[in-house]
């Protein structure tokens, strides 16, 4: 178990290396995400929205953006390996690919939280005062479970499709719709409402505008529950689809190639 | 024009190669506009605007969308250049017996081909989900003048997008990887030339950043005559800005690939 967390630890640092080696991307991930979401925040504003409603999109916006970030590297975790031609390797070290995957989802919650704290700085900036409290982490972490465990999934796609930056963008877009990110869920048509109720960023986006407000977890333990059984249920479902995807990748050859 | 031709057909059968890629292009300004239409037209307790109100603003948004679409199309030629870079291929495209701005204009030409197709797949959708059509905007039923206008302040756009092109074809030339700067202009620009609100909103300081990038005029003019509403400046003036700065940007950025790339010979044009 120690052998195993250490491997997470030591493949963390690499990721982390990366990024230092590169501090114009990490002046990107301060400023970019504020400038993509930003702007439905501001809209709000020039349509005469009161400040509570400001704040609830942007918790919205700052809760789907910790899905971006997800789908993005623990998705892509093994095509940028592959790219880099070094998946066939990191399969074969006794770490295994589970260890790669448990690095980049600790480096994609680093990452989440960085752009988390700059994205409330600039909403600061924009006189949209998004408050923070200890609750609100705790319902932030529960939904990374459950948005990882999501992205598992996404990363089986990735490697049996080989290019799929399309689908998820498309997929990120229509979760954030569907999930209510800057409206509420509850005035949807009843269909969407029941699909809505299947996807885990609904259940992460309700509880974080919750605690804000009422700096309490009592009041989304309901959320929180069926976040980790949204996650408990999407895990070994990611975990096979993956498992499918690097056996057919070993068969073809194409651990390292396209 | 042979030449042209094929550089056309060249990149345009890229963007193709991946029909995916292509069907998320098409729908990239309408996924954007959904959420900000649904805050305004749902929200919370009850609706920002009524309906009618969030058609329009569903116009205004994906007017802006589409013309950002256009502007970005042309600096999408410094990641063509970029692939070449990463594919080894620069130095051999560079030694060819096509002129430099022949290989811009057929990457550029390329994007600008299939951007159109993309846009007109967006107002098709916008006008058959929210009802907004661009055929009718807000001002009424086009007019030749009107037309004129649009066409007019467009090409006007592009010509400063050019600039900015060649300004960052020559910062990939030298800095070779520039991702994120890309990345970071890609998503500060669109917010500071009013895509999604008016430059107005922005604070102070952002807001001069924004005038001094001839999109935000352009952007404001091409609203001022779709939805008839009124432009920062007075229309007249506004469009000798605008016009002027596209100029000044134009020549700045030939200037800065000029230098760039004269610098980049002595280091290697196709290595990392």
């Amino acid at each position: 178990m120690l052998g195993i967390a250490r491997s997470v630890l030591a493949l963390l640092w690499k990721e982390m290396l990366y990024r230092a080696r590169y501090p114009i991307s990490l002046l990107n991930l301060a400023v970019s995400p504020f400038l993509i979401v930003g702007p439905y925040v501001m809209v709000a504003k020039m349509y005469g929205a009161s400040e509570e409603f400001q704040v609830s999109v942007a918790v919205g916006l700052i809760l789907w953006y910790w899905l971006s970030e997800l789908f993005w590297i623990v998705g892509f975790a093994f095509r940028d390996e592959m790219e880099e031609g070094v998946l066939g390797i990191l399969a074969v070290v006794p770490a295994g690919l589970g260890c790669l995957l448990a690095a980049k989802f600790l480096d994609a919650l680093c990452i989440s939280s960085y752009i988390t704290a700059f994205m409330i700085i600039w909403f600061r900036i924009f006189a949209v005062q998004v408050a923070t409290n200890w609750a609100q982490a705790v319902v932030l972490v529960c939904s990374a479970v459950a948005l990882g465990a999501f992205s598992v999934l996404y990363a089986g796609i990735v490697l049996l499709a080989k290019r799929a930056s399309a689908v998820g963008s498309l997929t990120q877009q229509a979760l954030g719709i569907l999930s209510g990110m800057t409206f509420s869920v509850s005035r949807l048509p009843r269909v969407l409402q029941l699909v809505a109720g299947l996807l885990p960023l609904t259940y992460g986006i309700r509880a974080m505008r919750t605690v804000t407000v009422t700096h309490c977890l009592v009041s989304v333990w309901a959320d929180l529950l069926k976040l980790l059984l949204l996650a408990a249920a999407m895990l070994p479902l990611g975990v096979a689809l993956l498992g499918v995807a690097i056996r057919r990748a070993k068969v073809d050859g194409t651990m390292e190639m396209f | 024009m042979r030449r042209l031709v094929a550089l056309i057909r060249y990149s345009v059968y890229s963007d193709l190669r991946y029909p995916a890629e292509f069907l998320w292009a098409s729908l990239n300004p309408l996924l954007w506009a959904i959420p900000a239409v649904l805050m305004v037209g749902v929200g919370f307790e009850g609706p920002l605007v009524d309906r009618s109100l969030a058609a329009t603003y569903a116009g205004f948004l994906l007017c802006g969308a589409v013309f950002w679409n256009y502007v970005e199309a042309v600096w999408t030629l410094c990641f063509y250049l970029r692939e070449a870079m990463v594919a080894g291929t620069l130095e051999a495209i560079w030694v060819t017996p096509v002129s430099r701005a022949l290989v811009f204009a057929g990457w550029s030409l390329a994007r600008l081909f299939t951007v159109s197709v993309q846009s007109v797949v967006g107002l098709a959708l916008v006008a058959a989900l929210v009802g907004w059509s661009v055929l009718t905007g807000s001002a009424g039923v086009w007019s030749p003048t009107a037309a004129a206008e649009v066409i007019g302040i467009g090409v006007v756009s592009l010509i400063a997008s050019y600039g900015f092109a060649f300004a960052l074809a020559g910062l990939s030339l030298l800095v070779k990887d520039v991702e994120s700067l890309f990345s970071l202009l890609g998503n500060a620009a669109p917010l500071l030339g009013g895509m999604a609100f008016t430059v107005s909103l922005l604070p102070a300081p952002l807001r001069i950043l924004g005038y001094l990038f001839p999109f935000t005029w352009g952007l404001d003019l091409i609203r001022g005559t779709v939805f008839g509403s009124r432009t920062i400046l007075p229309w007249g003036v506004e469009a000798v800005v605008c016009v002027g700065l596209s100029l000044f940007w134009l020549i700045v950025g030939y200037v800065a690939l000029l230098v760039c790339e004269r610098a980049a010979r002595y280091r290697g044009l196709g290595t990392f």
